[in-house]
């Protein structure tokens, strides 16, 4: 009898060890442009995903297993992203991560919404810690689609208030944007933002993207306009080229803009640069003990404070882990449908205030920092005397748009 | 015997999906469309001898098309057979290359260059202007619908449309240089003045081929689409124009496969090169302006004439050729070398590096850690391309008592 | 008012500064019949060299230096790259002068990294010229404007002045009998090729501090630059000169015009029919005002080809 039962709860041993030995390591694939003419904006997501991946890892993993992270360079073409794809796919990826350019995250996400209806039970996550455009939580929305980044909407609604609440929003704004869906939102954004602040709009204008040389008859126009502030989404060798006309002519107006943090900017714009209000999901010196905390851990790993967008995969992807820590199941194998739900359900208490993700379009819910170029903020940037000095965090409540009226999310049963 | 070699390949073709995977299958598609944009555009370039630089625009009119039809498929407003879709496409190139060969051929040379790059870059610039047409920076993007027994939800499908499109369009371009029309072509290059002279009206002439030419472009683009299910208006961007140029014109425009098998090799390097190295591109330009400065008729062009003469029992060429392989090996080993510690020195991570450990990390190149205090990193890349050099020149040096008198009109021309 | 006569500075200088790239393309291709691809990287090169030198001896120093620089590099291109090209046609050329482009701005990217560099102007150019209206024009843009004119003086000197500037331009009209002359024109070829290198290179070094400097601003330039050379005329001076402030000028009030094909139907009282067909119809001028030099090329192409004084052939 006794003999019995030893054989049979050995034979029950033997006949489960196999699973557990078999834990299903999550593989997450990064595919980003990391060669070609954008290479530069794709750095800082690559070293925020390397961060998280390694906290993930260091906490235990998934599955008892670490999470492997592979990186594909899709050289930022269309093409290649696909090819890239496959490739990931074919490796073992479950987890598709991609930031950057929005008209590859469209493309990834409509891919990846195709091979889960053609691949049932093999579905893929689209992860998106950095694209931009309201469309891909509009029309293009999609259960298997995550969204962490703000855009042109959600900025300008954390950017406006505060710049009025400082007394920097005069009462004549003119609105200077590019000329593609992104700048297009902006101007939008501004316009709205700006009649709810109580202010008016002298003059609005779109212009190419990084074509134009000589941004002085811009300047010329805002003076003509009387404008006292100018609201602007341009960035790259746009707002470089714009925040240096407006300096060399001597015009007082007070900026805001969202991009003035990405390398080589602030030292090629120098002290015109001063005086102007950024709005970005992360500023050095918020969040107290815990932001400095934060800020040393990152320059440990990775070589240097966390600067531009880095913060921003960080915190998509901690949240990441607290949704894999509930995702985990009994058998260990990878099961990205609960993946999913419990990403829906996820958030995160970073240093500067609380991330969520909405469950009705998948865009994430966070807090954004509004500060000022100043001479007297506690981290230098780019090399010169300058930084961004935090003016107010603006918490997730007041920062969240409402949910696209296009967006008809089609959830697959439980 | 030469129909023979080409229903090897295409048998080799046919039967690639059993030998590849699915990522070399997807890399092997895209060759394939850029082989037949690249053989397009060689209609123009290569046998009218009007260098195009907006040939994209083309190639995105027919890819647009697609979309735009696939869309209304799917919604089923229109009921239309999935692997025929690339004729849309063509259409849409047919139309709109005779409407811009209207106004680019009037002249030739520089000028015609000249206009197709001022068209294709003004339509880039107003693009973001018209997201009904083009989508806004998020493009546009569809499915294809099951037609028949095929579903074409797996790659191999979809791999199997576009092999017969390229093989059917590639026969068809290549009967047309038989037909009175290709010989026609010919003659725009050789002496237009000619032409004219025997009644000829070659502005209409001219027109008609640049319209073949984009209508075969926009096959391409729709087999992109087909491909991909989506489109974004950065197709129209010098890029697209940029990269069939020097498909063409590495392969060589001489030849009739020669755009082709550029075309396949450069993008097999690129999918290839840019896993291992960042500096792919900067690579891929050195081969093209190399390409450019000794071997202009392109690498097919020079491979045929080498095997032609060879097989003639002409064997200087072959001889010369096996000769400069180490050199090329040198060259290409140091200049490699020389790249990659380099750029992995300049490079942002490295630099964050050393300020961090305060010293010089090794940078890893083919397989083995170099050390930037060691003289051996600067002096190896040196060397191997001043040897290099070297042998190049002993390899093409004449060897005056070795190779017989040349007789003027015995070689062939 | 004001905003006029600044805007016409402003796009004067501008225009300048695209002359003196464009200056060194038009006699490049007047000469030598090769349109090259490749020289608005020289400007690139040119700003580049400026930086690292200035980093070091400072502004002037790197002014003066970083054009030599792109004149030597500009004459090695031609010596063993470009001459080995001559007897192959037109084609091969502007194919070969395309590939150094396209390497040029990638060992740019190698070197420099993939952003802007900080490439300022000196401090003591940093106040202003003089004041207009009661606003104060920029010194350093006014500069910029100088350093343009003496350029063009110069260049028009030695080439209408010197012996050998009337041999260069004998050389560009019959190149034959100019050798059978016994010049060597080969010799001259290489000189003017470096000239315009040169020239290109101090645009870079001035412009570099004015605009920005990225690896991008070769590829914006060479649009610029053939938008220039097709317009004033290929192979005439005096025309790039025109030309060049044209599109200058038309940059600057362009981005002033707040109107759109619909205002235009408006005097045909047609305004809400173009409204409706929407699209092209209602792009306002100065969304546009990047496109329209190209949109000018285009037009100049199609309706008279030698430019506004180049030869009609």
């Amino acid at each position: 009898m006794k003999r019995c039962l030893l054989t049979s709860v050995m034979t029950m041993g033997l006949a489960v060890t196999p699973v557990f030995a078999h834990a299903e390591a999550l593989k997450i694939a990064f595919i980003e442009t990391m060669s070609g003419p954008t290479a530069q904006t794709s750095i800082p997501y690559l070293e925020g995903i390397r961060y998280g991946v390694k906290k993930i890892n260091d906490a235990g993993g998934f599955n008892g297993e670490p999470v492997v992270l592979m990186e594909y360079d899709n050289a930022g073409d269309a093409a290649t992203t696909t090819d890239r794809l496959r490739a990931a796919i074919s490796a073992g990826a479950r987890i598709i991560v991609q930031s950057t350019s929005s008209a590859i995250a469209a493309q990834i996400s409509d891919y990846i919404k195709r091979y889960n209806i053609r691949n049932k039970g093999k579905e893929l996550i689209f992860f998106n810690p950095g694209s931009e455009s309201h469309t891909l939580v509009a029309e293009k929305c999609n259960f298997w689609y995550f969204k962490f980044s703000s855009n042109p909407f959600i900025r300008d609604k954390a950017l406006v208030p505060t710049m009025k609440e400082r007394g920097a929003l005069g009462s004549a704004v003119y609105s200077i944007n590019q000329n593609y869906s992104y700048g297009q939102e902006y101007q939008k954004a501004q316009a709205d933002d700006v009649a709810r602040a109580g202010s008016k709009i002298v003059g609005a204008v779109l212009h190419d993207v990084s074509k134009i040389q000589d941004f002085s008859p811009y300047v010329a126009q805002i003076k003509e306009s009387g404008a006292d502030t100018v609201l602007s989404g341009d960035w790259g060798n746009d707002v470089i080229l714009l925040m240096r006309a407006i300096g060399a002519s001597g015009l007082k107006v007070t900026v805001g803009n969202c991009c003035l943090d990405t390398t080589g900017t602030l030292s090629t714009v120098g002290h015109a640069a001063i005086g102007a209000y950024l709005v970005k999901l992360y500023n050095l010196e918020a969040g107290g003990d815990k932001g400095k905390a934060f800020n040393e851990d990152f320059k440990s790993v990775i070589g240097h404070y966390p600067y531009n967008e880095e913060p921003t995969p960080v915190f998509a992807m901690m949240l990441l882990a607290n949704a894999l820590a509930s995702a985990q199941q009994p058998d260990h194998s990878v099961n990205v449908q609960a993946i999913a739900e419990a990403l829906e359900g996820a958030s995160y208490d970073s240093p500067i205030g609380r991330w969520s993700m909405r469950k009705e379009d998948h865009q994430a819910l966070f807090p954004l920092t509004v500060s000022m170029v100043s001479t007297d903020a506690a981290y230098k940037w780019d090399g010169t005397d300058m930084g961004f000095k935090l003016v107010k965090v603006v918490p997730p409540e007041q920062t969240a748009i409402p949910v696209a009226e296009e967006c008809k999310m089609e959830r697959p049963a439980p | 015997m030469r129909l023979l070699t080409v229903v090897l390949a295409v048998a080799v073709l046919a039967a690639a999906p059993l030998f590849m995977t699915s990522y070399l299958l997807g890399v092997l598609t895209n060759g394939l469309i850029a082989a037949l944009f690249a053989l397009a555009f060689n209609l123009l370039a290569g046998q009218a001898g009007l260098l195009s630089f907006g040939h994209a625009a083309y190639f995105s009119a027919g890819g647009f098309a697609v979309i735009h039809l696939m869309k209304a498929v799917e919604s089923g407003r229109v009921s239309f057979p999935t692997p025929l879709l690339p004729l849309v496409g063509g259409l849409a190139g047919l139309l709109s290359g005779a409407v811009a060969g209207f106004f680019a051929t009037r002249r030739g040379g520089a000028y015609f260059s000249m206009v197709t790059l001022a068209m294709a870059e003004l339509l880039y610039g107003l693009a973001p202007s018209m997201p009904s047409i083009l989508g806004g920076e998020a493009g546009l993007s569809s499915m294809r619908m099951p037609w028949l027994a095929f579903d074409f939800g797996s790659d191999v499908q979809v791999y199997y449309v576009v092999l017969a499109w390229a093989t059917v369009s590639t026969g068809l371009l290549y009967v047309y240089n038989q037909t009175l029309l290709g010989r026609l072509t010919v003659g725009l290059r050789e002496s237009e003045r000619r032409l004219s002279f025997l009644g000829y009206d070659t502005h209409l002439l001219k027109i008609v081929v640049f319209a073949i030419s984009a209508m075969f472009s926009g096959v391409a683009g729709g087999l992109l689409v087909f491909s991909m299910e989506s489109i974004n208006y950065s197709t129209l961007g010098l890029g697209t124009s940029a990269s069939v140029i020097l498909n063409t014109f590495i392969g060589g425009s001489s030849v009739f496969l020669g755009p082709a098998i550029g075309a396949v090799f450069v993008t097999f390097f690129g999918s290839l090169a840019s896993d291992v190295t960042r500096n792919w591109l900067l690579y891929q330009g050195l081969i093209f302006a190399l390409i450019m400065m000794f071997w202009g008729d392109g690498l097919v062009a020079k491979a045929a004439d080498v095997a032609r003469d060879a097989a003639a029992g002409r064997t200087t060429g072959l001889v010369r050729a096996i000769r400069m392989l180490p050199a090329g090996v040198c060259v290409g080993f140091g200049v490699v070398l020389g790249v990659e510690l380099l750029s992995g020195m300049l490079n942002r991570d490295y630099r964050a590096a050393v300020e961090r450990s305060g010293a010089w990390p090794p940078i890893t190149v083919f397989w083995r850690p170099w050390h930037p205090a060691a003289i051996l990193t600067w002096a190896a890349p040196l060397v191997a391309v001043v040897f290099g050099v070297l042998l190049a020149r002993l390899a093409t040096q004449r060897r005056k008592h070795m190779e017989p008198p040349r007789v003027l009109g015995s070689e062939t021309p | 008012m004001e905003f006029l006569v600044v805007s016409a500075l402003n796009g004067l200088i501008y225009g300048l500064l695209l002359f003196m790239v464009a200056a060194g393309l038009t006699l490049v291709f007047g000469m030598m019949g090769i349109v090259n691809f490749a020289h608005a990287s020289f400007y690139m090169i040119g700003a580049y060299l400026a930086f690292t030198i200035s980093g070091i001896a400072g502004f002037w120093v790197g002014l003066l230096v970083a054009p030599l620089i792109v004149a030597v590099i500009g004459m090695g291109v031609e010596r063993f790259a470009l001459r080995r090209v001559y007897d192959h046609g037109p084609s091969q050329q502007l194919l070969l002068t395309f590939g150094l482009a396209f390497v040029c701005e990638e060992l740019i990217k190698t070197f420099y990294g993939n952003y802007p560099v900080a490439y300022l102007q000196p401090h003591s150019l940093d106040g202003s010229a003089f004041t207009v209206f009661g606003a104060s024009y920029p010194a350093y843009r006014f500069f910029v404007g100088v350093v343009a004119v003496l350029m063009f003086a110069t260049l028009y000197l030695l080439l209408h002045g010197t012996r050998i500037g009337i041999i260069v331009r004998a050389a560009v009209q019959r190149p034959a009998m100019v050798s059978a002359l016994g010049h060597n024109v080969s010799l001259a070829f290489l000189l003017v090729f470096g000239v315009g290198a040169w020239m290109a290179g101090m645009a870079g070094a001035v412009g570099g501090a004015l605009l920005t400097t990225s690896p991008t601003i070769a590829a914006q330039m060479t649009i610029l630059a053939f938008v220039v050379v097709v317009v004033g005329g290929l192979g005439s001076l005096n025309g790039a000169l025109l030309a060049s402030v044209i599109i200058g000028l038309l940059t600057s009030f362009s981005v002033g015009a707040n109107v759109s094909f619909a205002d235009f139907a408006a005097l045909f009282g047609q305004r809400a029919l173009a409204e409706q067909i929407g699209g092209l119809l209602s792009l306002r001028v100065n969304t546009i005002a990047g496109s329209l030099p190209v949109l000018l090329m285009l037009l100049v192409l199609l309706t008279r080809p030698a430019g506004l004084l180049g030869e009609r052939d």
